[in-house]
């Protein structure tokens, strides 16, 4: 219908000219400092007075315990948010569902979706008192069922599962959400079929529903494939110590520890880059994933 | 149509260009703000040179006045809790007006943070390039400034600027203040602190607690321990439930408040490396060949952590310690929850100073620390070298400035004392002018002078001998013991029986310990100081809570050892800087 | 059959009910908490003893608040940053995801314009030369640095433009037939159409800057100008007592713990985004779906 026509066109070009020019100078710009990474950084020299080094960062990094410790830390943690983010918000949608009276379905909508607005420095504070193994209400709630207490935040070996518990806590009413809307969007008519056939809510949601949705959790889960490297840095800064970092410290906990405390920017700049690097290659396959799988273009 | 849409066009374009323009125009105020400061200078001098140079008069020492004033820029942080009167505030109060008027300096705060925050915003200052004329940094911080070299060599005009009250306040104490600012010979940074050793522990126990349980106040370590599972199983409160601890412990491991400093020095170990410290401030004693060693890997410090994972073991330390920091420790103890800590010498300002007043029957105790055995016990401080530095940058041209202001400073409050540039009481306020300023100095043997001279007018009841300062403390300790329990921690600290009569002690017998490498970070401790001490947190923890065996000690030695440890040691021994 | 069907199914809304039930409870529990606290006295909350109601109640904590002036002026300061942030970002978010939003027959270099945003999500220069061009610009303690380093939030633009992309193709070729250019289009139909995601996309923006933290604090040069997650996140973080060696220092600070006071704060900080969300909620439904979802 519409041909190509420069005239026609122009006013496209125009309306990303003001997103072009303020990404190219506030993202673009500062990515010349990706440059630190190859160099002895001395901040009065500048970018281009600092002496080169080459890739001795990167060995440094790679020569470190302490990297394949955060790296898989990152992965691990990352990956179970990806997986667990799925189930929770699909089961609840599902549930909720089930639920005939508007008013509660909507009610139990606003609050379990509540979370999600409050910033991590609050739930940091407010997580703090309630999983603490002498005062918590949840090991009290443990104690009472005869459970042995639990020291979430301090025991190395529950950390990351805390981390994902609470991820899920705050933001499975936002997946719930999409979920949901996806459902509605299933065509009634197949219900009415499937009822006429005998089936009863059980089966209509196992062969109606369930399939209904499966491009949804495809296209979920490729998404998710390009935040496998991120972990939650807002989350794991307010909740972690030095007894959880063997399983608890990610990438960019990391990259913030031995840069701005430590100075050693040069260093903290090429994990960053490292990270990027891998992220960029996950976006791209999780884009033609999408693309093939469930015909989606994500942008 | 095609009007219509050139009209939008331009709308959008017009809202855009105003977003970029008042961004813009708030550019060149910002600029002027915040440049100006650092130009001005220059814009004076070139002026000055070009024109008037016959009318710029500067100090030619220790004392003068700048004509025409300059502008001098620094950064602060402020401490949350210091008040101002109205119309004060840090960038115009009774010191930068003194400043201006007398020195002829105007101070320019480039920005301003909270305590907390100021590593950080110090952090990307230094490494956007962006410094100040003069600033205030950690030790870390210290060392990459010299070796990036964007600091200026301060010898010659520390030779010539400071007054000799600034010098002694500086040098005092056998000069290893001075000595840990001098890198290869050169004075690169003013000391902000050390000098002190008030910072040794003695150990704090509720009286009250001890007689329920009918014990008496510690003569070694094993009553120490006796204590401590006292205080968790018989009861100490006497409300018949099981829910108490013998010892206040909380993350730092080492700290001012509930550290275990106290407690190893007890078995003759002086580990320091606290979770929250720069990882590059340690202890070094002297070992069997006449080299520096590392205190933290001694046997003596397995043997400690040995005892101190038998009391978590018997429930006598909170069970989630390594989560908590040290106000929710604090809170544990004023909430009645626990009986015991180790402390420096401040810990009846904070976090015990109401507790006597709150919790009506309680009281506590100070008490010197104890040995294992027959060895005398040696309290260790690792005060005596500066944590933190004022700097100059290598830009500034007017180096010595800061020495004037600190000249100022030692007078106003060390020689010619001024109350008006002290502190004052108003409305039940105490507004505390001494913290105001952008550089200061003190008196190592501050605080232990005035304890001592408030205890002798106590005992002679004879204040006429003190200062204004001693006086006030006298004062409130007499109000004190008039009943007024809201001065409680006044009592504490200056009259006998207090923190400094115990720290005095350790002094008079000669029994503080310090570390013997007196020189600053070495390269590998900045480097990696860092991540070994979350190692060595993490091992200490691990141990204490019974995560990992006692013998696992000796695995981190060794591991400390090759991931790092040795070229440290190295290093400190090459320094020529061991006692 | 049908009998025991009925009955099972009875079984499972009254246990789905409950569930639901517990669920919004856990939701909820950690802001009761917060409540409780901040309406509680000092002597109560030091013991321990507040879980879920106030103990020994008092409205202490908020006539103070009420009269601290950090607090009140961060909050101001943060309705401003919300303000600015929304226009800016809501004006580019649509200005970029409607181009975008065209085939690569009606857009030339389509793709290419794709990759240079979505590029940016994922490479940055990191903290210090980020700060560094903010400074170049002089935006350093001005409102514009918490809003123009972040002024294209890539990730709405793709929500917007996915949606843009499923509305129906009909009604922008009739408007073209009409003579209409991409300008009016956008405005007259487009954006009109869109209101469900365009208040979905709006509640995200305003609620991201109005927790936004970290920016504040490293762009501002004084505590004063600081927005409201930057003030509290300064009084909920750890102090550190270990390098205080100074009795007055101490006892300011030790005044500062003041835990109700604390809850106050932080619970006043939550009000207002509490207080938006549920009116643009009957949006998402409409608004989050990714559009796709219906083919």
């Amino acid at each position: 219908m519409i041909r190509r026509n420069w005239k026609i066109e122009l006013p496209l070009h125009f309306m990303l000219l003001p997103g072009l020019i303020l990404v190219l100078l506030f993202c673009y710009g500062p990515m010349a400092g990706i440059l630190i990474a190859f160099q002895n950084f001395i901040p009065v020299k500048g970018l281009f007075g600092s002496e080169w080094v080459g890739l001795d960062h990167f060995r440094y990094v790679y020569g470190l315990p302490e990297t394949i410790t955060v790296f898989r830390n990152t992965v691990v943690i990352a990956s179970m948010k990806i997986v667990a983010g799925l189930i929770a918000p699909l089961i609840t949608a599902l549930l909720l569902n089930e639920i005939g009276k508007r008013l509660f379905k909507r009610t139990v909508q606003t609050v379990i979706y509540m979370p999600h607005f409050l910033s991590w420095v609050i739930m940091a504070g407010i997580l703090l008192d309630v999983l603490s193994p002498t005062t918590g209400i949840v090991n009290a709630v443990l104690d009472w069922l005869g459970v042995t207490k639990v020291f979430f935040l301090g025991n190395a070996d529950w950390f990351p599962y805390v981390l994902v518990g609470t991820d899920v806590l705050k933001e499975f009413g936002f997946g719930t959400i999409v979920y949901l809307a996806a459902i509605t969007g299933i065509n009634p008519a197949l219900y009415e079929a499937a009822v006429l056939d005998g089936a009863n809510r059980w089966k209509q949601t196992l062969h109606i529903t369930l399939p209904g949705i499966v491009p949804i959790i495809i296209l979920l889960l490729t998404l998710g494939l390009g935040n496998v490297l991120n972990a939650g840095f807002d989350q794991v800064f307010n909740l972690y110590s030095p007894s959880v970092y063997s399983t608890g410290d990610i990438l960019d906990t990391y990259v913030y520890r031995i840069g701005l405390g430590n100075g050693q920017y040069g260093v903290a700049t090429a994990v960053g880059l490292f990270k990027s690097v891998i992220s960029f290659a996950l976006i791209s396959i999780s884009y033609f994933l999408a693309y093939r799988l469930a015909n989606y273009r994500i942008f | 149509m095609v009007v219509k849409k050139w009209k939008q066009l331009a709308l959008v374009m017009l809202v855009l260009a105003l977003v970029t323009v008042t961004a813009c125009s708030k550019d060149n105020n910002g600029e002027k703000a915040s440049n100006s400061p650092s130009d001005s200078p220059s814009a004076n001098a070139s002026a000055s040179s070009s024109s008037t140079t016959a009318k710029q008069t500067v100090p030619d020492g220790p004392t003068g006045k700048y004509d025409p004033p300059i502008e001098l820029t620094t950064v602060r942080s402020v401490n949350a809790g210091v008040k101002f009167q109205a119309g004060d505030s840090l960038d115009s109060n009774v010191w930068t007006k003194d400043f201006e008027s007398v020195l002829g300096i105007k101070v320019i705060n480039k920005w301003k943070v909270s305590d907390q925050q100021y590593q950080n915003k110090m952090a990307v200052t230094m490494a956007s390039g962006d410094l100040p004329d003069f600033m205030l940094v950690d030790a870390q911080q210290f060392q990459i400034l010299v070796q990036a070299g964007t600091i200026a060599d301060l010898t010659d005009v520390y030779a010539k600027y400071a007054s000799e009250l600034t010098k002694k306040s500086i040098e005092e104490g056998g000069g290893l203040r001075l000595k840990a600012s001098t890198v290869n010979g050169k004075i690169m940074g003013i000391p902000a602190d050390g000098g002190g050793r008030d910072d040794a522990h003695s150990i704090y126990i509720r009286t009250d607690w001890l007689k329920n349980v009918g014990l008496e106040p510690p003569k070694t370590m094993d009553d120490v321990i006796k204590i401590a599972t006292a205080f968790t199983k018989n009861d100490p409160d006497k409300n018949g439930k099981n829910d108490t601890y013998g010892l206040s412990l909380d993350m730092s491991l080492f700290n001012g408040w509930s550290g275990l400093e106290g407690f190893f020095n007890g078995y003759h170990a002086y580990p320091f490396n606290p979770t929250k410290g720069t990882g590059t401030n340690l202890n070094f004693v002297k070992g069997a060949d006449g080299k520096a060693a590392w205190a933290d890997v001694q046997p003596e410090v397995k043997t400690a952590l040995g005892k101190l994972q038998e009391l978590f073991k018997a429930g006598a330390i909170y069970p989630e310690f390594s989560v908590i920091d040290g106000i929710k420790s604090g809170e544990l103890v004023t909430s009645n929850k626990v009986g015991m800590a180790f402390g420096a010498f401040w810990v009846p300002t904070w976090p015990i100073n109401n507790m006597k007043k709150d919790l009506p029957g309680s009281d506590w105790g100070i008490y010197p620390i104890v040995s294992a055995d027959d060895k005398p016990v040696m309290a260790q401080s690792t005060g005596g070298l500066p944590s933190k530095y004022y700097v100059v940058s290598k830009e500034s041209k007017h180096p010595e400035a800061p020495f004037i202001l600190l000249n100022r400073y030692v007078d106003k409050l060390f020689s010619n004392f001024d109350q008006a540039y002290h502190s004052v009481d108003a409305d039940g306020v105490n507004y505390a002018f001494h913290m105001y300023p952008p550089i200061n100095g003190s008196f190592a043997e501050k605080n232990q002078d005035a304890a001592y001279a408030v205890q002798d007018a106590i005992n002679s009841k004879d204040p006429s001998k003190l200062d204004t300062e001693q006086k006030q403390y006298y004062d409130q300790v007499e109000k004190y013991r008039a009943g007024d329990l809201s001065l409680w921690a006044a009592e504490k600290l200056w009259a006998p029986g207090g923190s400094f009569d115990v720290i005095g002690q350790y002094k008079k017998e000669n029994r503080i310990f310090q570390s013997v490498f007196t020189g600053n970070p070495t390269p590998t401790m900045v480097a990696k100081g860092p991540s070994l001490r979350d190692e060595e947190v993490r091992t200490f923890t691990s141990i204490i809570m019974g995560a990992k065996p006692l013998d696992y000690f000796d695995e981190w030695v060794t591991k400390w050892m090759d991931s790092g440890g040795k070229d440290i040691l190295d290093e400190v021994n090459s320094s020529g800087q061991i006692q | 059959m049908v009998q025991h069907n009925a009955w099972g199914r009875k079984l499972f809304i009254a246990l789905n009910y409950s569930l639901l039930a517990a669920m919004s409870l856990v939701c909820l529990l950690p802001l009761i908490n917060v409540l409780a606290v901040s309406f509680s006295s000092a002597a109560a909350i030091e013991g321990g003893k507040v879980t879920l109601w106030p103990v020994e109640f008092t409205t202490r904590a908020y006539t103070f608040v009420a009269s601290k002036k950090e607090f009140l002026t961060s909050m101001g300061i943060s309705v401003q940053r919300v303000l600015l942030g929304v226009v800016v970002n809501m004006l580019l978010t649509i200005l970029t995801a409607y181009p975008l939003s065209k085939e690569i027959t009606q857009l030339r270099f389509r793709t290419g314009y794709a990759w240079i945003f979505v590029f940016t999500m994922l490479f940055s220069g990191g903290l210090i030369p980020t700060y560094m061009v903010v400074r170049e610009f002089g935006l350093i303690d001005s409102l514009w640095s918490l809003v123009l380093p972040g002024a294209v939030p890539i990730f709405n633009v793709i929500l917007m433009l996915n949606f843009f992309r499923n509305l129906p193709k009909e009604l922008s070729e009739s408007a073209f037939i009409d003579g209409a250019g991409h300008w009016q289009t956008l405005w007259r139909i487009i954006v009109p159409l869109s209101m469900p995601s365009i208040a979905t996309v709006t509640l995200f923006t305003i609620v991201g800057h109005w927790n936004e933290w970290f920016q504040g604090l490293i762009y501002m040069n004084d505590p004063i100008h600081y927005p409201l997650a930057s003030y509290l996140q300064t009084i909920v973080v750890k102090l550190d007592m270990t390098q205080l060696n100074d009795p007055t220092a101490l006892r300011f600070l030790s005044e500062l713990n003041d835990r109700a006071l604390r809850a106050a704060q932080i619970f006043l900080g939550m009000v207002p985004v509490l207080c938006v969300y549920p009116f643009l909620q009957r949006y998402f439904m409409s608004g989050i779906v990714l559009g796709s979802v219906k083919e």
